[in-house]
């Protein structure tokens, strides 16, 4: 019996090959092996081009620089990490030691210099005048008698242009005078 | 055709001291390009895409001796490659205090000045469309789009679930079509 949804009569079979049920698009396998060649040997996974290309070269020379990078960094390791966890907590507590003694150290010398500086202050402050004076060395009172030598001679110097400044003045005054005359 | 190398074999071998750099070598070279493409896409600037590339690799460098093959090197590897591109583009747009939208600026800004590119003026567009829609599902459409990537693959690479990345595919075709309609 014919079946009337059998619509095969419309189709041209010329078009589609006998036992393939399904068309291809125009040039497919013609393109597909070159495809596959590509996908295969990893030169080019790009199916369809996005438009993209790179610098000549580049692929010859990356694994080189990578392998340059990787090498060069596992030879540069880092000193802290080659030390070693556990001898820096060794070097550590060795530096904590040295630091607390030396502060210890420290504090005891302020200590003894703070309780020097107390004596002498107290000392200092209960001494009379007299004993002062005869503390006082010959440094001391020379000192004074330069700062007075000192005064004097800046007194004299002052008193110098002072005189100088008057007897302009009154060489001044006498020309003024004569020209006056005239 | 040149035989490869068994990424079993690769990692069997990675694991004598002695041939280490050797196999690493290798295994850049296998790589290399998939893992250049797959960020030169996301970042598209050349030289941040240089830099990412090796990063990439130097991290694998240093984790492939403790690598458990719970999954394939290749995913792995692209794992550490999309990782790595996300954070430079959110480290960029928080270093510049920029929004989304400025961000997507400044990469269509870096697509028409690079040098990197011989597209046409539709491919061109096509970059352009892609580029306006959110990282992940930029990342989801290039890898299916342009990788021809099986969904189980990317799932496993972005840790997504096969429908997820579907849907995620669907209406990024979606937006890049609305695209191209206001352009023409």
């Amino acid at each position: 019996m014919k079946n009337n949804d059998d619509t095969t009569h419309l189709i041209d079979e010329t078009l589609i090959p006998k036992g393939q049920p399904f068309l291809s698009p125009v040039g497919y396998f013609e393109g597909l092996p070159t495809i596959i060649q590509r996908r295969i040997e990893g030169k080019d996974c790009e199916i369809r081009n996005t438009g993209f290309n790179e610098p000549e070269k580049y692929f010859a020379t990356l694994p080189d620089r990578i392998i340059l990078k990787v090498t060069t960094e596992e030879k540069e390791q880092n000193p802290v990490k080659q030390i070693g966890f556990i001898n820096w907590t060794w070097v550590a507590s060795v530096a904590a030691t040295v630091v607390l003694t030396w502060g210890i150290i420290n504090d005891q010398q302020n200590t003894l210099i703070k309780s020097n500086l107390t004596k002498q202050q107290w000392h200092i402050d209960n001494l009379s005048s007299t004993e002062i004076a005869s503390i006082l060395n010959k440094s001391d009172i020379s000192e004074e008698e330069l700062i007075k030598n000192i005064s004097i001679t800046t007194l004299n110097q002052q008193i110098e242009i002072s005189s100088k400044e008057e007897n302009e003045i009154i060489n001044q005054l006498e020309e003024t005078d004569i020209t006056s005359e005239l | 055709m040149k035989e490869e190398i068994d990424d079993k074999q690769l990692l069997q071998q990675f694991a004598i001291e002695s041939r280490r750099e050797q196999v690493f070598h290798q295994i850049v070279l296998k790589y290399q390009r998939r893992i250049y493409w797959h960020i030169r896409k996301i970042v598209i600037d050349h030289d941040d895409t240089d830099d990412l590339t090796q990063e990439t690799f130097i991290k694998a460098w240093k984790a492939l001796k403790d690598f458990r093959e719970d999954a394939q090197l290749f995913t792995w590897l692209y794992r550490i490659a999309t990782n790595e591109a996300l954070s430079f583009l959110r480290k960029k747009k928080s270093k510049n205090t920029i929004s989304i939208n400025e961000a997507h600026e400044e990469l269509i800004l870096a697509l028409q000045s690079t040098s990197f590119f011989n597209g046409d003026a539709l491919q061109m567009k096509l970059q352009k469309a892609i580029l306006t829609l959110p990282e992940k599902q930029r990342i989801v459409f290039n890898m299916k789009y342009f990788d021809a990537m099986k969904y189980e693959e990317m799932s496993e690479i972005l840790e997504t679930s096969v429908g997820a990345l579907k849907a995620s595919y669907h209406h990024a075709v979606k937006k890049i079509e609305v695209f191209f309609e206001k352009q023409n």
